[in-house]
C-alpha cells in the first residue's frame, strides 16, 4: 500500500447496475463531486459562550458524477445509469446499489488503498448536448457510507 | 450497433414530424430528475432519501432561425405547443437501428429569437401533460430516417432480456411521396418468430408523429417493421420500455 499524495487520475468509480453487479464506470466518469460525509451543523451557541459553537446532526453523502457519454455494453455509464435512474425496488425489495470510490496512491487502486463505499439510490441521469452527463446518487440506507481501504 | 463514446455532432433532434438536425445547434440538457424525500430517523446514520415524482426535460434547445415556409425550425418550433420528441444519439456515427434514444412528449414552453450573431431560437420543453405515463425515458432507436420504398423489416434490437412493464414509442414520419404503409413494432422472444406489439394508425401517406403504447411483456427482441403497398417514406422509430 503506497502513501502520500496523489492525482484524480488514480480515482476508480464503481457502481452497481440493474441486476446489482458491480460496474467500472472509470472509462466515463470524470469527476466524482465532493465524496464523503459533511454533518449538519447546528448552532446550540448561548448568550454567555465566547464564540459561535455547533454540535453535529446527521450527515448528508450525495455523489454527483459526471462525465462522458458512453453506451458500451455493461460498463458504460449510459448503459448503467439509463437502467438505474429511479429504480428502489427489485422483485418486491428494496433495491440499492453499492457506490464505491477508490482513490489509488499515485497508481491504480490497490489493497489497503483509501475507499468511500454506501448504498445509493440513481436520483437523476441527464444528458447535455455536449455529450456529456450528469448522474446524481443519493443514500438510500439508514446506514452511513462510509471510508474504508480497498480489500 | 455501435457501442462507446460518441460526440455531440452524432445526435440528431426529430420534433414531431420534422427532422431538424440539420437546424439544430445544442440539445441543451435532457433526462430525467426524481424529487429526492429525505426521510431520515434520529437514529440514522446519515441522510436517507427516497425518491418522489420525476421531472423529465429537455431545456436549452438551441438552433439556427430558418424556414421554408413548412418544415425548418421556425416553421416548427414558432406556435409553442405540445412536441412529441425523439432524440436518437448516434455511436460515433449517424444514428443507426439499436443506438441510443432520449424520448419526451413535451409541452414546449418557450419560443425565443436571439439576434446576436446567426439568428438563433431557443425552446424549453418541459414535460406535457401526461397523457401518456413515460416515466424511462431512454429507450432505442428502431429506425433511423432513411427513406425507404420497399417492404422493410428494419434490425432488431437486444435488451438482453424480456421485460414486462410495457413500452412506449414514437413514430416519426418526416418525408412521404404517396406513402402508404402498414407500420407495426414486433417483439421477439428469440429473434425469429415475430409479434405484433404496437400497431400504428399512420399510413406514412403524410408527414406525422404518433404515440404507440404497449402494456405487460415485451419479448427480448424489437424491430420496426414497415410493409409497403405505394410509395417512398422515411421512418424515425424509437422505443423505451417502461
Amino acid at each position: 500500500m503506497a502513501t502520500g499524495k496523489t492525482n484524480s487520475r488514480w480515482i476508480r468509480i464503481y457502481v452497481d447496475d440493474s441486476a446489482g453487479s458491480a460496474r467500472d464506470l472509470s472509462a466515463s466518469v470524470n469527476s466524482v463531486g465532493s465524496v464523503g460525509l459533511t454533518h449538519d451543523e447546528s448552532d446550540v451557541t448561548a448568550y454567555s459562550d465566547g464564540v459561535h459553537n455547533f454540535t453535529l446532526g446527521h450527515p448528508q453523502a450525495p455523489i454527483d458524477l459526471t462525465g462522458t457519454f458512453n453506451n458500451v455494453a455493461t460498463t458504460g455509464a449510459h448503459t448503467v445509469f439509463s437502467g438505474i435512474v429511479g429504480k428502489e425496488v427489485d422483485a418486491g425489495s428494496a433495491w440499492t446499489s453499492t457506490v464505491t470510490v477508490q482513490i489509488g496512491i499515485k497508481a491504480a487502486p490497490a489493497s489497503g488503498d483509501p475507499e468511500f463505499e454506501g448504498e445509493y439510490v440513481c436520483a437523476a441521469y441527464n444528458v447535455a448536448g455536449d455529450g456529456t452527463f450528469t448522474a446524481r446518487m443519493v443514500p438510500a440506507s439508514a446506514t452511513a457510507p462510509a471510508w474504508g481501504t480497498v480489500a | 450497433m455501435a457501442t462507446g463514446k460518441t460526440n455531440s455532432r452524432w445526435m440528431r433532434f426529430i420534433c414531431d414530424e420534422f427532422d431538424l438536425s440539420g437546424d439544430s445547434r445544442t440539445i441543451g440538457t435532457m433526462g430525467i430528475t426524481y424529487a429526492e424525500d429525505d426521510v431520515t430517523g434520529q437514529s440514522n446514520g446519515v441522510h436517507n432519501f427516497t425518491l418522489g415524482i420525476p421531472t423529465a426535460a429537455l431545456s436549452g434547445y438551441q438552433s439556427v432561425f430558418a424556414t421554408d415556409g413548412s418544415a425548418r425550425s421556425y416553421d416548427a418550433l414558432a406556435a409553442v405547443e405540445t412536441r412529441i420528441v425523439s432524440v436518437p444519439i448516434g455511436i460515433k456515427a449517424a444514428p443507426a437501428v439499436g443506438d441510443p434514444a432520449f424520448l419526451h412528449y413535451a409541452d414546449q414552453s418557450s419560443f425565443t429569437h436571439d439576434g446576436a450573431g446567426p439568428v438563433l431560437i431557443t425552446a424549453n420543453l418541459p414535460r406535457g401533460t401526461d397523457y401518456i405515463d413515460l416515466e424511462r425515458v431512454w429507450g432505442v432507436t428502431l429506425a433511423a430516417g432513411t427513406s425507404i420504398s420497399a417492404t422493410t423489416n428494419y434490425s432488431s434490437v437486444d435488451n438482453g432480456a424480456s421485460t414486462t412493464n410495457g413500452l412506449k414509442a414514437f413514430l416519426h414520419v418526416t418525408t412521404t411521396s404517396s406513402g402508404n404503409w402498414s407500420l407495426v413494432i414486433q417483439d421477439s422472444a428469440n429473434d425469429s418468430v415475430w409479434a405484433d406489439l404496437i400497431t400504428f394508425s399512420s399510413d406514412g401517406s403524410a408527414i406525422t408523429a404518433e404515440v404507440g403504447e404497449a402494456s405487460g411483456t415485451v419479448d427480448r427482441y424489437l424491430r420496426f417493421q414497415a410493409t409497403r403497398t405505394a410509395g417512398t417514406t422515411a421512418f424515425w422509430v424509437t422505443a423505451a420500455r417502461q
